[in-house]
């Protein structure tokens, strides 16, 4: 009943995003995101970072229809690297490092960019139309979200959160309260008072999120780097033979079905998004192949099925934004953050309310996968070039774009010091190993998870029992508690442990 | 001294995140937990701290009992993209973009032991054109490009 009316208001959808001037954003953010994928070192969630700031100045469509073009672009452009030279341009391209780039040993390097170019395009237009269908009675449960469920539905979100990044649990908690800390400072809704300001009076709006994120996933990372000074190996062979072969075709595509359900039901959990979604598809893929020798030495589907996964895991990942209004992971709290500036308050009554907004972002998507996929086969010559590029070029050119942004954003010297500061605390943690993504996600909702925690109060009168009485909250809580054990139970933390040496064995 | 501990980046971690919530703690002392009306402005941070400090006790307590990776050893000269940031930081809004930037990316450039002092006279001037003209001029972000007194 209501999933026609879904597919109805995505063609009305389709007229916004074939609106000339966001057709020419979904552009810059797709070449932009692809760009941002193949170099190494540089994720969506830096290149959101930092144009955070910009998106300011154009309309609301136009810049969350960029953002997200940055985003699924991001996937693609990480498959390049990931073939080519063996080294993940994306967190989420790290699976197709394997086989990838043994089909590009073998000289099938053109196959590989292809079947990861279709898998992706198949993957996003599949879950485009999946939210154009699912969202709306989505939004209609979201209403019977009351602030006690909001809160409980947050604390699993970070558990889950907090589940998936590598890293050790107890450092990893650790970086989600941090964050949780970091972000009640500011100035108190209620009484007016500045909570730990020290003073700076640039603090009173809360610790600004671009520059810590800009810190936290970009600087320690520059850093990290030059530590290393690895120097990149790419593919001498030429790049032809485009096409993959009927016999890739047979294989790949139960692959690629498989890989875009589990893909966009592991972009839907909180926590979740592309790269969980690529491993998960690719461990499936080999565990029920009929033959899992071939997996390591260049089979078409562990290229297809991460790629197909990690294109329909970003995607995804919107949903819980656009119908709950609660970011699931760091590059959709930058999205969250996005629209805050806009002055949109993200919730289930954007579809009702901003009805061009949303249907036009999601049409976006449609428009974006079929630009990335005439982009990008043409363009991988451009890619590889870009790669001969050495490193001790380009990263004093991002640290520039790094700190204009973090400058920008409010106009504040005081934001370049935070990125200094958060740049420094971000090396620290990458030597600790400790993992940091958890505190971007908690920095994020802290603010509402506040928020709800106290009108549930005031709804219950003060009685902290509301929390378990309510059904749907209870029921998070559950979740949440189940969660928190496993991740404590030493069998599952082996497994987990196991499955994340796996990921960096490469 | 950090050889005799078991697992020094664990109780390293575990350090910093306890004397931050310390500090939390300090920093919401003046604010109350509970009001008349309802949960005051004190009750967050603290209750965060709470939980931080925990965790990075028990965090400094398992580093010192059980073992872990040896920690990675440290490299001064990258950490001076810090002092670049830190240079543009304090320069841009009294000297101008073209001065900061020029400072950021001569100081990164130091940064790397291997770049030749031409690249980065190369990579200032690019850096700063391209930056002048994409973010001032195409995208109209506020930034002085001069120092003050030249307007």
């Amino acid at each position: 009943m209501d999933y026609i009316a879904g597919l109805s208001h995505l063609l009305g959808g389709l007229d916004v995003a074939l609106e000339p001037s966001n057709l020419l954003y979904c552009l810059i953010g797709c070449l932009l995101g692809t760009l941002i994928g193949v170099l190494p070192g540089l994720g969506p969630l830096n290149a959101m970072a930092m144009l955070l700031p910009i998106s300011y100045y154009l309309s609301p469509e136009g810049a969350l229809i960029m953002l997200a073009g940055i985003y699924y672009g991001a996937q693609y452009g990480g498959s390049t690297t990931s073939i080519l030279v063996n080294m993940p341009g994306e967190t989420s391209s790290i699976v197709t490092c394997i086989d990838g780039h043994q089909m590009a040993k073998q000289g099938r390097a053109g196959p590989a960019l292809a079947v990861a170019a279709l898998s992706s395009v198949f993957a996003g237009i599949v879950v485009t139309f999946l939210i154009a269908l699912f969202a709306p009675p989505l939004t209609k449960v979201a209403l019977a979200f009351g602030p006690a469920e909001y809160f409980s539905l947050m604390i699993l979100g970070l558990i889950v959160a907090a589940i998936l990044a590598q890293g050790a649990v107890l450092p990893t908690l650790g970086m989600l309260v941090l964050g949780l800390l970091l972000g009640s400072i500011g100035t108190d809704t209620e009484s007016g008072a500045f909570r730990l300001t020290m003073g700076f009076s640039a603090l009173a709006d809360g610790i600004g999120i671009v520059p810590v994120a800009i810190g936290l996933f970009g600087v320690g990372e520059i850093i990290a780097n030059l530590e290393k000074q690895e120097k990149m190996v790419v593919i001498e062979k030429r790049v032809d033979h485009l096409w993959p072969s009927k016999d890739d075709f047979r294989r790949c595509w139960p692959a690629v079905v498989r890989a875009t359900g589990l893909g966009a039901l592991l972009g839907l959990l909180p926590g979740g998004g592309a790269m969980l979604a690529s491993f998960a598809a690719y461990v499936v893929e080999k565990k029920t192949s009929r033959d899992p020798s071939r997996f390591g030495q260049g089979a078409v589907e562990g290229v297809a099925a991460p790629e197909a996964a990690n294109n329909a895991g970003a995607q995804a990942s919107f949903i819980p934004l656009l119908t709950l209004g609660v970011p699931s992971n760091a590059v959709i709290a930058l999205l969250a953050g996005a629209m805050l500036i806009q002055g949109i308050t993200p919730g289930p009554n954007i579809m009702v309310e901003k009805p061009a907004l949303f249907w036009g972002l999601i049409a976006s998507m449609l428009v974006g996968n079929l630009m990335l996929l005439i982009i990008n086969l043409p363009l991988v010559g451009i890619w590889v070039k870009l790669l001969k590029v050495p490193y001790h070029l380009l990263y004093p050119l991002i640290l520039a774009f790094m700190a204009i942004g973090a400058y920008t954003t409010s106009t504040n010297v005081f934001d370049v010091f935070v990125l200094a500061v958060v740049g420094l605390c971000s090396y620290l943690f990458i030597k600790w190993k400790a993992e940091p993504a958890p505190l971007i996600l908690a920095l994020v909702l802290e603010p509402i998870i506040e928020q709800n925690f106290k009108r549930a109060l005031q709804i219950s009168y003060g009685d902290p029992f509301i929390f378990v009485t309510k059904p749907i909250s209870l029921g998070l809580l559950i979740l949440a508690v189940v969660v928190m054990a496993l991740l404590i139970l030493p069998s599952f933390r082996r497994t987990r442990e196991e499955a994340f040496q796996e990921e960096a064995g490469l | 001294m950090l050889g005799k501990v078991k697992d020094a980046n664990r109780v390293l971690t575990g350090l910093f995140l306890a004397l931050v919530a310390l500090l939390g703690f300090y920093l919401a002392r003046p604010l109350s937990n509970f009001t008349d009306v309802g949960l005051g402005p004190g009750f967050a941070p603290n209750v965060f701290a709470g939980i931080q400090l925990a965790i990075g006790l028990a965090l400094i307590a398992f580093g010192l009992v059980r073992d872990g990776e040896p920690p990675e050893s440290w490299q001064l000269r990258p950490l001076l993209i810090i002092v670049a940031i830190v240079f543009f930081g304090m320069t841009i809004e009294t000297m101008g973009m073209v001065i900061a930037l020029t400072g950021l990316v001569l100081i990164a450039c130091c940064a790397n032991k291997s770049t030749k002092v031409i690249e980065a006279l190369g990579l200032a001037v690019g850096t700063v054109v391209f930056s002048a003209i994409v973010f001032v001029k195409l995208l109209g972000l506020t930034m002085p490009l001069w120092p003050a007194m030249f307007g």
